[in-house]
């Protein structure tokens, strides 16, 4: 969408910083365009319109459709007023723009919240043709769940996993790696302390949340690296623990053993998956469907 | 995620509804924990329809039960189940070790 030399893009309310972030962008692609572009030139391949507040947002969308030509808005997934506003419009593409590395953890927190508020479908994350990004969490501050789910909608908005259920496996996979980061990383609960009996459920619990309740260990970070191109996303998890030899994860995933499924379910919906670092940082690849 | 525990007699029936990530595999624990707790259990049967994924850890806690169940003599089965969630099952070969039927 980005790339259409016929389309309009509106790209609008981006503070200074991202917006010479976005013309050097757009200039390395090789593309015309400059902020203050006016939204009615029928040459301009790329509009870059400064949309500050709903008001303008409205006034770049009626001048695009009266050129009746795709268009899209792109706004800072971080400006939740916007968002909300332009997928109000429920016409084209929402376009949620690459955001910097230091407010993606607060951009993924509005996203997961406005993607749950929305129907399925009125919403694509497009954004540039390159994003890369890296955010971190404490131990005891991480939501894993949310945080995974997030990461996949973005992989899966942005093409990677264009059915539902690859990206439901891709939020498991990211939720067991987190977990494995968390608790058997950064907390330092040993692996094959993992219950293997109903009665043992409690003790690891209790474990697990007296050191998250430790500064020592609660404090350690989880760390995400998020790249990707329109060919592959590459998605890293890194802990602050003392590792592991990954040559001792169990490889198969059956059997009565818990252990071992979780890799599994790790690798499943990506094309590669390795532990380096010792054991501190996980790798994983995607390639994009059809590329 | 919701989990509600259905007992009539020797039968438990335990459905839950929404996938089970690592917070609601904390619900399945305590759920399982409570399930564990009752007498005279005979045959427990989960409703898994509305589930479309699962932790390793939430089924570690399906297996530990299974294997408190298994050694008191009762059963259990899985009556109930989406399609991926049903496709992960054959794939870690969870069919083999209690009925898994859609």
């Amino acid at each position: 969408m980005t790339g259409g030399a016929s389309g309009y893009v509106l790209l609008t309310g981006f503070d200074a910083e991202e917006e010479r972030s976005l013309a050097a962008e757009l200039a390395r692609l090789g593309r015309e365009a400059r902020p203050g572009d006016p939204v009615n030139d029928p040459e301009a391949a790329f509009v870059i319109a400064q949309a500050r507040d709903e008001g303008s947002l409205r006034g770049f969308r009626a001048a695009a459709l009266d050129e009746r030509r795709p268009w899209a808005f792109c706004v800072p997934a971080s400006d939740r007023g916007l968002v909300a506003a332009a997928a109000a419009a429920h016409e084209g593409f929402l376009l949620l723009s690459p955001v910097l590395g230091k407010e993606l953890k607060r951009a993924l927190s509005a996203m997961a919240e406005e993607a749950l508020e929305r129907s399925a479908g009125d919403a694509a994350f497009i954004g540039l043709e390159r994003l890369e990004a890296s955010f971190s969490w404490r131990s005891d501050e991480i939501e894993l769940g949310k945080v995974a789910r997030s990461l996949a909608r973005i992989l899966a908005q942005a093409g990677f996993y264009p059915e539902c259920s690859g990206e439901d496996e891709c939020s498991l996979a990211l939720e067991e790696a987190l977990v494995n980061s968390l608790e058997h990383g950064n907390l330092a609960l040993d692996s094959a302390t993992r219950p293997g009996e109903m009665l043992e459920e409690d003790r690891y619990e209790a474990a697990r949340a007296a050191r998250l309740a430790d500064p020592a260990f609660g404090s350690r970070r989880v760390r995400i690296g998020l790249s990707m191109d329109g060919t592959e996303a590459r998605v890293a998890v890194e802990d602050e623990g003392g590792g592991f030899d990954p040559a001792a994860i169990g490889l198969g995933p059956s059997g009565l053993e818990v252990s071992g499924k979780g890799f599994w379910l790790i690798k499943r919906p990506f094309d590669s998956a390795a532990y380096e670092e010792g054991g501190r940082r996980l790798a994983l690849a995607k390639r994009k469907p059809g590329r | 995620m919701d989990i509600e525990l259905n007992r009539q007699g020797e039968d438990l029936r335990i459905v839950v509804d929404g996938n089970i990530d690592s917070e609601g595999g904390r619900k399945l624990g305590e759920a399982l924990q409570e399930a564990m707790g009752m007498e005279g259990l005979k045959r427990v049967v989960f409703d898994l329809s509305t589930v479309r994924t699962i932790t390793s850890s939430g089924i570690g806690k399906i297996m530990n039960f299974f294997k408190f169940i298994d050694g008191r003599k009762g059963s259990l089965s899985v009556e109930g189940i989406s399609e991926p969630l049903y496709k992960q099952f054959l794939e870690i070969h969870l069919d083999r070790i209690f009925p898994v039927r859609r």
